[in-house]
């Protein structure tokens, strides 16, 4: 896992003092309960934050600046290898939002032949052996590589979705991770507020 | 602390401080604003800011990261509190400032800045601000900051302020204070001088004027002038008051002198003089008046003069009466009679002034004279003049009485004398011996006339009486009366009047006769040889006329004297011709005097001489009332009744029948004997009565119709007569006129005012006596012609044939001698049988004039029937009047 820099209200103290309460076994216990949990989630692929995650993909829109000269052209996300996670972009179209003024399609992509056409490529976890050949076919294009598989950040994805549980309220939370140097000469502007909320790479 | 200088320093410094104070409280109010908004502005920048940089945070539910972005608020020191709320509202992260600080939340629903910061710059600004994202809000922003240190900037600023002002008031003041002195101290020096110049009177102070032309520089040269007048003015006064004194001095002394004057003038003076208070008290009084009192001076002072009067009401009569004159103003005026302290009594004169009558507190300043003796006097004065009045009257009395007493018997002897003429039987040498007679009585008739008229002029009672004349008459009469008398003499008459002579002229021709015909007589007598000429002329309202004679002339010395009474002129012979009393000329000057006329005379001996008369006359316009002629030519015979009226009343009364009867009251016989001669011829009843009682006896029993009443008469004389008849009704009308030989004015007064309706003198003329009877009684005379003409209607008419024989033979016996009483009795007698009232009338009439011609002429008319009677000769045809 990556540094943790983000600070919330509930603080080392207060996990420590749960650990003090609880105490210690049942505390490795639960924690490992939880991991096995996650892991079975993230193979599963009844993925419960799949929508957040698209809904993800879509504010991401907000912070990142495609090149100009693409205005008047239609916003192609594009899904490799992860047909949930079309459909669950799909939901996008209807009723079709947009990027600024670019209508939002959302496409298939079986090969990487079609990634030129792509302003955002979801690559799934199926397709994760083929990342480095997208990332050197796509190098230099204006596409933002985005996955959830983990690790994808540092080889060269721009974003990796992440989930994170946040015991104290119980839930998962999802969050990524935005690798500078995948974005650099790619033509691609990203605000600063993006790397204000991501875990940024190194 | 009022000074002037304290005053504009004040002035100075109020001003400053309030334009200070206001600028700094203006700017400081104006900071406050522009802070707070400022403030606001920022607030909202930063909510911008802020909110923006949240976006992802709120967008990726990073509320880690919207903390951290919140964090940032740090550095604003003013921001206490902020915290984002996500699209539900909830609160997604914060930041607070003190963490020990309560929660805020935003006061107001909505976005917006709220201000809610006090005057003092105490309070918080907070921002609510909706963020949104894909066109989407997804939450909003709060930031809550505090104005605190906007506060205390604040106070800094009004710190600052203060010290600006502080600062500036000082400098301010001290530059006041050096200025001022400019305006302060010239105008404190001037206050000083004043106030130098009004305690000390020096006016011969001055200032330095300032060197500037402004307000300063004039007042201090105005203030330099001022006291130069005044140095001037007061120069001037102590000039004026010295001569002042210098003046007052001079007439201290005269006044002294006029006062030591006064004293010794009052001291001196022979009057009593007293000075009286409002109470009648004497206040001061002079030696003499006390003298006059028989008191001493000091005992005078304070007594009441009420002591001094013998008789109280005079005393209170003088304080009324004078005192209301003085008050008004005036001087009284009185003699009063006046007692001493012994009681003696004197008559004084009072005269009473008010010192000043507009305050009578002053007094009253009496001049008392002792006037006992001019009262002696007085009386002495007035009894002379009583006296001296008595003997006037005593003189008028005898001349009444001369007058009366001489015309009386010269009255008889004229009248009987004329009665005799007209007697046909005398024999020449007697008719010549009763002309005598008459001339005689005619000439003492003259002189008697000429005294009483002197009397009358000398005692001034000589009334003129300017009436209407005739001038040709006048002059023509004159002609007639002296020709024969300067043809006697071989002389020529001249009677020339000039062209410039008017027809007709008013004044008194009687007199004017008189004078004329005496310069005429005179001038005749006094001439033998040449001419007598009078010429008469009119020249501006003056009368001239000029008698010269040729005759014997006089000397200078009688010229002086010729008009003195009682003077003859001439020589022994001409006092032989019976020149008269030599009065006729004094009488003419005193008349022409009296005319308002002068007289002068020329004379030379040997050459004649010259007398001159000018008397004022008013020329008449011929066209004027008839003139009286002197002579009417015409005979009255007798008179007819008219419709008579009633003298008084004028009642008309019809035409009475019957003679007038006519009651002479005369206690002398002759005298009524001549009247009957006059009256009865013309057909008058007449009746006599012998005095004043009989008078009233008869006239009550005859009730005539007119009286002649003789005013001297025993028993009762014509005055008391008059006086009682007018007391009677039956005889209050009957017209009396009084006959009298007094001929003076006071007389005909006195009877006109006893009564009577006219005067008659005496001798009386028969012209006067008919003329007065025409105007009294109704009648109008009938006359004859001037000459009868022989066979005239009237001749005929009056037939003495128709007489019976006896009447006329007596009538002709009556002709024969004469007797014209007898032939007027007859008349009357034959008037009243109504025989032949024609013939009575002519016989009547030719009686009445004495007509024994026109007489005998009637009588030889019917004579021719029967034998005549012979002829004893003419007797001489008197002249009638």
């Amino acid at each position: 896992m990556g540094a943790n820099r983000s600070r919330d209200n509930i603080g080392p103290r207060r996990r420590a003092v749960l650990v003090k309460r609880v105490g210690l076994g049942p505390a490795l216990l639960l924690l490992t309960a939880i991991a096995l949990i996650l892991a079975s989630v993230s193979a599963a692929a009844d993925d419960p934050l799949r929508a957040l995650k698209a809904a993800f993909v879509y504010k991401f829109t907000s912070f990142i600046d495609w090149p100009a000269a693409q205005a008047g052209t239609p916003f192609v996300i594009c899904i490799m290898a992860d047909p949930a996670m079309q459909a669950a972009l799909a939901e996008l179209t209807e009723p079709a939002r947009r990027v600024g003024e670019r209508v939002i399609r959302v496409r298939g992509l079986g090969s990487i032949d079609g990634i030129d056409g792509c302003q955002i490529l979801f690559i799934g976890a199926a397709a994760a052996g083929r990342l480095g050949a997208i990332v050197r076919s796509s190098a230099g294009k204006p596409v933002l590589l985005v996955g959830d598989t983990a690790g994808f950040a540092g080889k060269g994805a721009a974003i990796e979705l992440f989930g994170q549980s946040d015991i104290f309220r119980k839930k998962v939370r999802l969050r990524f991770r935005i690798d500078p140097t995948a974005l650099k000469g790619r033509g691609l502007t990203v605000s600063a507020q993006l790397y204000d909320v991501a875990e940024v790479v190194q | 602390m009022t000074s002037i200088r304290w005053r504009l320093l004040a002035l100075s410094a109020a001003i400053s401080v309030l334009t200070l104070v206001i600028a700094g409280t203006l700017f400081v109010i104006n900071d406050v604003v522009m802070l707070r908004q400022q403030m606001a502005r920022d607030l909202e920048v930063l909510s911008v800011v802020v909110g923006d940089n949240s976006l992802s945070a709120l967008d990726f539910d990073a509320p880690q990261t919207a903390a951290k972005n919140l964090a940032s608020l740090r550095r604003e020191y003013q921001v206490r509190y902020a915290a984002l709320y996500d699209a539900a509202g909830q609160r997604f992260a914060s930041y607070q400032r003190d963490a020990a600080a309560p929660v805020l939340e935003p006061a107001q629903a909505g976005d917006g800045v709220f201000v809610n910061v006090s005057p003092l710059g105490l309070g918080s600004i907070e921002v609510v601000r909706t963020l949104s994202l894909r066109g989407q809000p997804i939450g909003r922003i709060f930031i809550h900051a505090r104005t605190d240190e906007l506060a205390a900037q604040l106070k800094r600023y009004a710190l600052i302020v203060a010290l600006l002002l502080v600062s500036t008031l000082t400098i301010s003041l001290l530059l006041a204070w050096r200025l001022q002195r400019r305006v302060s101290e010239p105008i404190l020096e001037l206050a000083a001088k004043t106030q130098t110049v009004s305690e000390h009177a020096d006016y011969s102070l001055r200032v330095t004027p300032p060197d500037d032309n402004g307000e300063l520089g004039i007042l201090y040269r105005g203030f330099n002038a001022m006291l130069a007048q005044i140095e001037r003015r007061d120069t001037e006064l102590t000039d004026i008051r010295e001569r002042l004194e210098q003046r007052v001095e001079e007439r201290t002394r005269d006044l002294n002198a006029v006062v030591r004057e006064q004293r010794l003038l009052v001291e001196a003076l022979p009057l009593g003089i007293i000075h009286l208070l409002e109470d009648r008290r004497i206040a001061r009084a002079n030696p003499r008046a006390a003298e006059l009192f028989g008191m001493r001076l000091e005992e005078m002072i304070g007594r009441s003069t009420a002591e001094f009067y013998p008789d109280p009401t005079a005393f209170e009569e003088v304080g009324r009466v004078g005192y209301a004159r003085m008050a008004a103003g005036g001087i009284f005026r009185d003699d009063r009679v006046l007692q001493r302290r012994d009681g003696s009594r004197f008559w004084g004169r009072l005269i009473g002034q008010y010192i000043d009558p507009n305050n009578e507190a002053l007094g009253s300043i009496w001049i008392l004279d002792d006037i006992d003796r001019d009262k002696a006097l007085e009386e002495r004065l007035h009894h002379a003049r009583e006296a001296a009045e008595a003997a006037n009257r005593a003189k008028d009395l005898f001349m009444a009485n001369m007058s009366h007493e001489l015309r009386t018997p010269l009255n008889a002897v004229l009248g009987f004398a004329q009665l005799l003429g007209g007697d046909a039987r005398l024999l020449p040498e007697q008719h010549e011996q009763v002309r005598g007679i008459r001339r005689g009585g005619e000439r003492l008739l003259g002189l008697i006339s000429e005294l009483l008229d002197l009397a009358r002029i000398e005692a001034d009672r000589l009334t003129l009486e300017p009436v209407p004349w005739d001038s040709a008459a006048l002059l023509a009469e004159l002609a007639g009366m002296f020709q024969a008398q300067a043809h006697d003499k071989g002389i020529g008459l001249e009677i020339a009047d000039a062209d410039t002579l008017p027809p007709r002229l008013r004044c008194d021709s009687k007199r004017l006769h008189q004078v004329l015909a005496n310069l005429i007589d005179n001038a005749i007598k006094s001439t033998d040889t040449g001419r007598v000429r009078v010429a008469a002329g009119f020249a501006d309202g003056t009368l001239m006329f000029e008698v010269s004679d040729t005759g014997i002339g006089m000397s200078e010395a009688d010229i002086a004297r010729i008009f003195e009474p009682f003077r003859q002129v001439g020589d022994a012979r001409q006092h032989a011709r019976g020149a008269g009393l030599g009065l006729g000329l004094a009488i003419s000057k005193r008349l022409v005097e009296r005319m308002g006329g002068v007289i002068e005379v020329e004379s030379r001996p040997g050459a004649g001489s010259r007398f001159r008369v000018r008397i004022p006359a008013e020329r008449l316009p011929v066209a004027d009332e008839a003139a009286p002629t002197l002579a009417d030519p015409s005979i009255i015979v007798g008179y007819r009744r008219t419709a008579g009226s009633q003298v008084e009343t004028g009642v008309e009364t019809g035409v009475e029948t019957g003679a007038l009867r006519i009651l002479i009251a005369d206690d002398e016989p002759e005298n009524r004997e001549v009247l009957r001669g006059l009256l009865a011829p013309l057909g008058f009843e007449v009746r006599e009565a012998e005095d004043g009682a009989d008078c009233i006896a008869q006239a009550t029993a005859l009730a005539p119709d007119l009286i002649l009443m003789d005013l001297r008469m025993p028993v009762m004389d014509g005055l008391a007569a008059t006086r009682a008849l007018r007391g009677q009704p039956a005889c209050s009308n009957t017209p009396i006129v009084a006959v009298t030989a007094a001929a003076f004015d006071a007389d005909q007064g006195a009877a006109f005012a006893a009564g009577c309706n006219a005067h008659l003198p005496k001798p009386v003329s028969r012209e006067a006596l008919l003329k007065t009877l025409a105007e009294l009684l109704p009648l109008t005379w009938t006359r004859a012609g001037p000459q009868a003409p022989e066979g005239s209607a009237e001749d005929s008419a009056v037939d003495v044939g128709s007489l019976p024989p006896a009447r006329l033979a007596e009538l002709a016996t009556l002709v024969r001698t004469g007797n014209v009483t007898g032939i007027s009795a007859l008349a009357q007698a034959l008037a009243r049988d109504g025989c032949c009232p024609a013939l009575a009338r002519h016989l009547s009439s030719l009686a009445d004039a004495f007509d024994i011609i026109g007489l005998r002429r009637l009588i030889a008319s019917g004579d021719r029937v029967r034998a005549k009677g012979p002829d004893t000769g003419e007797s001489p045809t008197e002249p009638e009047q």
